[in-house]
């Protein structure tokens, strides 16, 4: 059960970690769909970079380093092109599937190194995590940095008259998002699961783009949404955990992506969308062009 | 470009040179050629040869690099025409096996672009009416799974109707998975992206679930069903090795019906003013839920029938890993297409071109079949953002941009 309690743990964090990053870019108003394309990138890259050179903090540098270009070339797309943000997502998710496809293949297999040790019984990014939760908190919410990206997210003509870059500033937080979801991947392949498999990842980064959505753009909540979710990843790995024999552990591995599915649908029904949907930055996804 | 014709012949090159410029479809190609440019790039990049040569000199570098890109494209080339070598000598000699083995590349290359002109006319009819559905994979498998179902187990019937039958329960199959979104985004406004991809790994999970449990065939040892009678079986029209069948024609067909739904019929022109404008739509008294469900439930069924002509004409089962991944390809499909159903069969000829000659290419050349994957984000990338191609080209801006997909709605609106 311990066990069970602490892979749970770790299983949210890397939720964490990524829809963190979205959250931050999102409240910038950029929306990247791409969240798991990033994510196989830093998984993969991380993993290589760690495995050839034995060293763990140049494996997540790495990862850290290719999910905040990633981010950057997102944000360029976005706000120097003006393209259209969910077309490009949805490019870094395929470029990243047969790219990463494409480098990983012939590492397939284990890590093979000793396993990052645990500080206080759990996996040291637990503590990374809730720190980045906190920090990101403080930061949108009580820093006039944070009132700029929030102002940008909302309004980005009022901003740019208030004296806010808004471009500069959009391409810096999704550059921070690329990389928080780059150290998500890493996180992933280098502690949760070291091995490199096709397909490892199986949707974590579109449930960590869901859990945006549920956060209603709070950290907090966001934290709490990854918490759950990530729990239940690790009950529909294990269901004889809780529910011995019942039912075939192929179904209950439907069951995080049906719960997101419910929720995805409660959050956008008029009864939420009225309580809480001024919690959404008013200009996200939309190019903004300087007049 | 008709305009162009009434200005005379005195500036007919340079006119035509602004409307080759201006022309959409001149940035689509151009895509198409930066992408596969990119692509012998890639390869030259990630060739231990290369790096060798770079060792002795720069030049050497450039000359194992460049024969490096053209072996790659050699072998795509040869893979999915035939190589011209073969086909002549076959001819010559006679045998009919031999020219069916020389052609069959060629025809191997149709096969595989069936389930691409299938998915692309999914996604595309879905971009028509501004929905973005990503879920044609799921929706793919789902409709493999109905029409595999329906060919096992409906027995004692003529091939004339165990087909259509068959055919049937996959688009209801794929309908379903795509309606299940479509009525969730059309009554709560949950979006359809996160929905539909939900949707997919649903389909995976129950896939896998039912290929080890309940449809396996209950002979073998691998997650694979029973092979489908005969009376199931698409038609085909050589013998072996040549798989080429009638599915082929009736992707053709369905290409037709859906650009006739989408271009000439009322119901039509109401689903595309919902997706170009559904402000206006609301205005006009269409019935936008009504729209996004009956489109959903449509783009399903389409993507469904990817799946039922994998199995009925090509595998003659169903196994774990049938899908090499149509339905996320059919995005790029979709829009290299432009969302048209003309566009679309283009698209997926190309790329049931390249899939099936990148599998010679990693024959003979050792080059991962998944650089295709990144030749088709390179294009996909292109054009989503036709600025990059006008900038690397100097082209003109057009005066009116084609894009269909639209970011409406995204978190409720």
């Amino acid at each position: 059960m311990l066990e069970f309690i602490t892979r749970s743990l770790d299983a949210s964090m890397i939720f964490t970690l990524a829809a963190l990053g979205e959250l931050i870019g999102q409240r910038s108003g950029i929306l990247n769909v791409g969240v798991e394309g990033v994510m196989l990138f830093g998984a993969t890259l991380g993993f290589i970079v760690a495995q050839t050179t034995g060293s763990y903090v140049l494996g997540f540098l790495t990862a850290v380093l290719i999910g905040g270009i990633i981010g950057l070339l997102h944000a360029a797309f976005s706000v120097v092109l003006g393209g259209d943000q969910v077309v490009s997502g949805m490019g870094i998710w395929i470029v990243g599937f047969g790219l990463t496809t494409y480098i990983g293949s012939p590492y397939t297999g284990p890590l093979g190194m000793e396993r990052i040790p645990a500080v206080l019984g759990v996996s040291p990014f637990f503590f990374v995590g809730v720190l980045l939760v906190l920090i990101t908190w403080f930061v949108l919410q009580k820093t006039s940095l944070g009132l700029a990206i929030r102002s940008v997210g909302e309004n980005p003509a009022v901003a740019e008259v208030s004296g806010i870059k808004v471009a500069r500033l959009r391409i810096l937080c999704e550059t921070v998002a690329g990389m928080l979801m780059g150290l998500a991947g890493a996180v992933y392949a280098l502690n949760y699961n070291p091995v490199w498999n096709y397909n490892f990842l199986m949707g974590w980064g579109f449930i960590a783009l869901a859990l945006v959505f549920f956060s209603m753009w709070n950290p907090w909540f966001l934290l709490g949404g990854a918490l759950l979710f990530g729990t239940m990843w690790q009950l529909s790995l294990n269901p004889e955990m809780v529910l011995p024999g019942v039912l075939s552990r192929y179904i209950w591995r439907t069951v995080p992506f049906i719960v997101t599915s419910i929720a995805l649908v409660l959050m956008s029904t008029p009864w939420f969308r009225t309580r809480w949907g001024a919690a959404r930055p008013q200009a996200l996804g939309l190019p903004y062009e300087k007049d | 470009m008709s305009e162009s014709e009434g200005k005379g012949a005195k500036k007919f090159a340079s006119v035509f040179l602004e409307e080759i410029s201006k022309s959409p479809l001149t940035v689509t190609v151009l895509a198409i050629f930066t992408g596969l440019l990119l692509g012998g790039l890639l390869v030259v990049v990630t060739s231990e040869e290369v790096y060798a040569a770079a060792r002795v000199s720069v030049w050497e570098m450039l000359r194992v690099g460049w024969d490096a890109a053209w072996r790659t494209y050699k072998a795509l080339f040869i893979g999915s025409i035939g190589d011209p070598a073969k086909i002549a000598a076959a001819f010559q000699s006679g045998e009919a096996e031999a020219i069916r083995r020389a052609i069959n590349p060629f025809f191997e290359s149709l096969v595989k672009s069936t389930p691409y002109i299938f998915a692309g006319l999914a996604v595309a009819l879905g971009f028509r009416v501004g929905l973005f559905n990503i879920g044609a994979e799921g929706q793919l498998f789902v409709g493999a799974i109905t029409a595999v179902s329906a060919a096992l187990y409906i027995k004692g019937l003529p091939s004339i109707l165990h087909v259509p039958l068959a055919l049937l329960a996959g688009f209801l199959g794929g309908g379903l998975w795509g309606f299940i979104p479509g009525w969730l985004k059309a009554k709560t406004g949950g979006h359809e992206v996160i929905n539909t991809i939900m949707m997919n790994y649903i389909a995976f999970r129950l896939s896998e679930y039912l290929l080890r449990g309940p449809l396996k065939d209950p002979e073998g040892y691998n997650p694979v069903t029973a092979q489908i009678p005969d009376s199931a079986k698409l038609m085909r029209f050589f013998d072996n090795p040549i798989r080429f069948h009638i599915g082929f024609f009736i992707a053709l067909l369905f290409a037709y019906l859906v650009y006739l739904l989408l271009f000439k019929t009322t119901w039509g022109f109401a689903l595309r003013t919902v997706g170009a404008n559904p402000r206006a739509a609301r205005y006009a008294g269409m019935d936008i839920v009504k729209s996004t469900v009956v489109a959903m439930f449509l783009s399903g069924g389409l993507a469904g029938l990817a799946g039922a002509n994998e199995v009925l004409g090509v595998n003659h089962n169903l196994a774990l890993a049938f899908s090499s991944g149509y339905g996320f390809d059919a995005i790029a499909l979709a829009l290299l297409g432009k969302s048209h159903p003309l566009g679309v069969v283009l698209a997926s000829i190309l790329f049931g071109f390249l899939r099936n000659g990148a599998v010679q290419m990693q024959l003979t050349a050792g080059i991962p079949i998944d650089i295709i994957s990144i030749l088709q984000a390179a294009i996909l990338a292109f054009i989503a953002a036709p600025a990059i191609i006008r900038s690397l080209y100097r082209l003109k801006e057009p005066e009116h941009d084609l894009e269909a997909v639209t970011l409406r709605g995204w978190g409720g609106n």
